[in-house]
């Protein structure tokens, strides 16, 4: 039986344009501004240097759930409206809500107390970028960057307001502003948390995954003790993790995430990723219950398009078509309805149902030019047979020698179908020498592809 | 009012992006950008009265970690050391410490602790939170989470004196204490007042990871209004001896503007006269008086320091106060007997 498809959908996720959301989300403990509690290492193979999870989720003791708060903070709101901070405190609240629950509609009701917010206190920093944020969750980020900019005008070294803005930047694909609006956040916390993970976003779109890795490491030193929600103890795990896998290391993200489940173990974006890197390692068992789990729990249409893929990879076939179904369907449904979605929705439909995905790919497109979102079109083009403006967009997506291996692997056959023999040899070489079992389905393509082009050679 | 104006800037952070602590701008709550990411060692208010049950004995109270269970945890951090720090002789440097160490939480949130006495009567007393642990002639310690025993309207303030646009007045319909119902921890100390080494004593508080000092108090609202947003780390960095060199400027500065609101501020000198009085940021008392804040005599749990305050920094004392009151009362039901905080919401 479907879900219903208009009311939840995941807010987590996995992809490139989950980081804005998770980011500005935990700035929390991302503002810490330097007390640095354990040497930064680039031993990947060990743990000894990270936090233990464990004291991480004893930190948190005797926080409530977040329905608690949420529904202390009505109360206040509900017996004085006008009272500001009681008002930004429950719109935050529901932020955590959303964010822990994979509600996005939750963002919604955020924001609208926020809009509130800034109709008491109209030049209320707080307020501000409290809306900016919730737009930013929505993937509004012109509109988070607008917002972000006043209070900048107001207070040039806000560092509220510039995390907010080059977030919103980096997001849009505008790299150079980003750039420069991180260098003045840098300047004003040298060594914090926020400051390395945005520096680790950096060194992903320029090709540099192993340096990220470090610099998250650091992130997660950084915030190892603090009493914060587990949601967001559990995010820096997810963070590293997430930057492990990109960089060819499924295991030992498997391993990191296991750990950031220790300090919240209902972590939707972890278990998610746990799904995908299980997936990678061979793990199809293990991966399939993963994502049985999730599409009982969040009903995202790339959730059962994932799921579907590993059972199909397992000889599942009944089941893969059906949970296929159901992704199309719901897909169907959200399409429009959360913006948030949209690049999810694209890849997803760029399997099943190309000229869906194709829409989806060039309305996400038109919001922001990312390398995610070109490199997203560049596939959906390539999916309907659009192969000149697949490689143009392609080359787009890859114009900074980034080494995301399925950017590189979709390149490496957009470049094929082309007939840039090299070029597609490159790409290909490298996604696959990276992420072997980058995508169940492409991955086999992919390689046979790379073959039929040294053999040809 | 503990630190009533913060810093907007990494203060924001807080309220905007992650939407749980922007209580910011009220009190001594997340003075400076070092604590705001742990509430655990963020001090949030100091108080140091006569035992309404022993008039021998001399309660220091400090409280940290702002909505503790709604916003934050519940639990002290443990690797900091909390410290009422205590000057007998009028020098503002420190003659005697009250030091409190806590063990990692249990799975129920219950800690072990350590309270060091560092005064004439020097011993060490090892308890848990949550109930009252003896220390010998009559001293007793407790740590635990408690309501906060802060009243504020802090929306008014906010819109009167911060300039945040909004439309609240003090003592409009709308008062409101924001701290009605909110939880602190808080450590309670009650010690033979000859334990201090002296009849008039200065003291403060302060929280140390790794001895350097996240966060100190002593007055309400010194650091918060009296000290720039860049400078509030700096601040809490700063030894209380060493104030008035450091921070008198700072403090005249903000006397002479917050006074002239109605255009009839107070003088260079008198600003000056009233800044050496608020420096060093210590809570002076006289251990045998019972007498309170608004004789500047400690700092008493009922003691209504935001209408005292208000009246000092906007011209109270010669020239006329723009403001006088919040007209916010306390709404805490105070126990009459140690740890005298109300139990917890």
């Amino acid at each position: 039986m479907l879900m219903q498809p208009s009311v939840t959908a995941p807010a987590r996720r996995v992809s490139g344009l989950a980081w804005v959301a998770l980011l500005l989300f935990t700035s929390l403990a991302l503002i810490v501004t330097g007390v640095l509690t354990r040497p930064e290492s680039g031993n990947r193979s060990s743990d000894a240097d990270l936090p233990n999870p464990r004291v991480m989720a004893r930190a948190a003791l005797g926080i409530q759930p977040i329905t608690a708060t949420v529904a202390f903070w009505q109360t206040r709101v509900d017996q004085a409206p006008n009272d500001l901070p009681s008002r930004r405190l429950l719109a935050g609240a529901l932020m955590t809500q959303a964010r822990e629950t994979g509600n996005l509609a939750g963002y919604e009701t955020a924001e609208a107390e926020y809009r509130a917010a800034v109709a008491i206190s109209p030049t209320s920093a707080d307020a501000q970028l409290g809306l900016a944020g919730a737009r930013a969750a929505q993937h509004d980020f012109s509109t988070a960057a607008d917002l972000a900019r006043q209070v900048l005008a107001r207070d040039p070294k806000s560092v509220a307001a510039l995390i907010s803005l080059g977030d919103a930047q980096f997001e849009l694909g505008r790299y150079t502003a980003a750039r420069a609006t991180l260098s003045q956040l840098a300047t004003l916390l040298p060594d914090a948390a926020a400051t390395l993970s945005r520096l680790a976003r950096f060194s992903v779109l320029n090709g540099q995954p192993d340096r990220a890795v470090a610099q998250v490491r650091g992130a997660l030193n950084r915030v190892g003790d603090l009493d914060q929600r587990r949601s967001d103890g559990a995010f820096f795990w997810f963070q590293l993790a997430s930057h492990e896998l990109s960089a060819g290391q499924p295991e030992l993200a498997a391993r990191h995430l296991e750990q950031g489940l220790l300090v919240d173990p209902v972590h939707l974006p972890s278990r998610e990723l746990l799904a995908r890197a299980r997936a990678e390692s061979g793990d199809l068992a293990s991966a399939r219950s993963l994502y049985l789990q999730l599409t009982r729990e969040t009903p995202a249409a790339d959730l059962f398009g994932d799921l579907a893929k590993v059972e199909r990879a397992m000889g599942k076939r009944a089941a893969a078509r059906a949970h296929r179904a159901e992704g199309l369907a719901l897909g169907q449904s959200q399409l429009g309805r959360f913006a948030s979605e949209r690049r999810h929705l694209a890849a997803f439909f760029a399997d099943a149902d190309p000229s869906t995905g194709l829409t989806a790919a060039e309305q996400d497109y038109a919001d922001r030019q990312d390398i995610q979102s070109a490199g997203a079109l560049a596939w959906a083009e390539y999916r309907t047979g659009a192969y000149d403006s697949a490689s143009r967009h392609s080359r787009e997506a890859l114009r900074f020698g980034t080494q995301d291996a399925v950017l590189q692997a979709q390149g490496g056959l957009i470049a094929a179908e082309q007939g840039e023999r090299a070029r597609a040899v490159r790409l290909l070489t490298a996604a696959l020498d990276r992420r072997p079992n980058y995508d169940l389905q492409w991955a086999p393509v992919a390689r046979a592809e790379l073959d039929r082009l040294r053999a040809a050679s | 009012m503990r630190k009533l104006l913060t810093g907007a800037g990494v203060l924001a952070v807080v309220a905007a992006l992650s939407g749980t602590t922007s209580i910011a701008f009220a009190a001594d709550h997340l003075d400076a950008p070092a604590v705001k990411a742990d509430g655990r060692t963020d001090i949030n208010d100091v108080y140091a009265f006569k035992s309404p049950t022993n008039t021998s004995n001399t309660v220091l109270i400090m409280t940290v970690n702002p909505l503790a269970g709604t916003q934050n945890g519940t639990t002290f951090h443990p690797d900091a050391k909390y410290q009422f720090v205590i000057d007998n002789n009028g020098d503002a440097k420190s003659d005697g410490y009250i030091t409190v160490n806590f063990d990692g939480p249990s799975s129920s949130g219950r800690q072990n602790l350590e309270v060091e006495l560092d005064l004439d009567s020097d011993r060490e007393v090892s308890g848990r939170t949550g109930r009252e642990i003896a220390l010998g002639s009559g001293g007793k310690a407790w740590a635990g989470v408690f309501d906060d025993p802060f009243f504020f309207d802090l929306q008014a303030f906010k819109d009167q004196v911060g300039g945040e646009g909004g439309s609240r007045t003090f003592c409009d319909s709308g008062a409101t204490n924001f701290f009605q119902g909110l939880n602190v921890n808080a450590i309670a100390v009650e010690v033979p007042s000859r334990w201090l080494g002296g009849r008039n004593i200065g003291v403060w508080s302060r929280t140390r990871i790794d001895r350097a000092t996240i966060d100190r108090m002593g007055r309400p609202a010194i650091n918060t209004v009296f000290i720039s947003a860049a400078d509030k780390d700096a601040f809490n960095a700063t030894k209380p001896d060493a104030d008035r060199a450091r921070w008198r400027a700072s403090v005249v500065a903000k006397l002479l503007a917050l006074s002239g609101l109605d255009g009839s501020g107070y003088d260079a000198a008198t600003a000056g006269q009233i800044a050496d009085l608020l420096l060093p940021d210590q809570l002076t008392i006289d251990t045998r008086s019972g007498k309170g804040f608004p004789d500047l005599n400690g700092r008493r749990l009922r003691d209504d320091v935001i209408d005292t305050e208000l009246n000092i920094v906007t011209g109270g004392l010669g020239v006329g106060a723009v403001l006088t009151s919040d007209c916010v009362a306390n709404d805490s039901n105070f126990r009459s007997s140690f740890p005298y905080l109300a139990v917890r919401n």
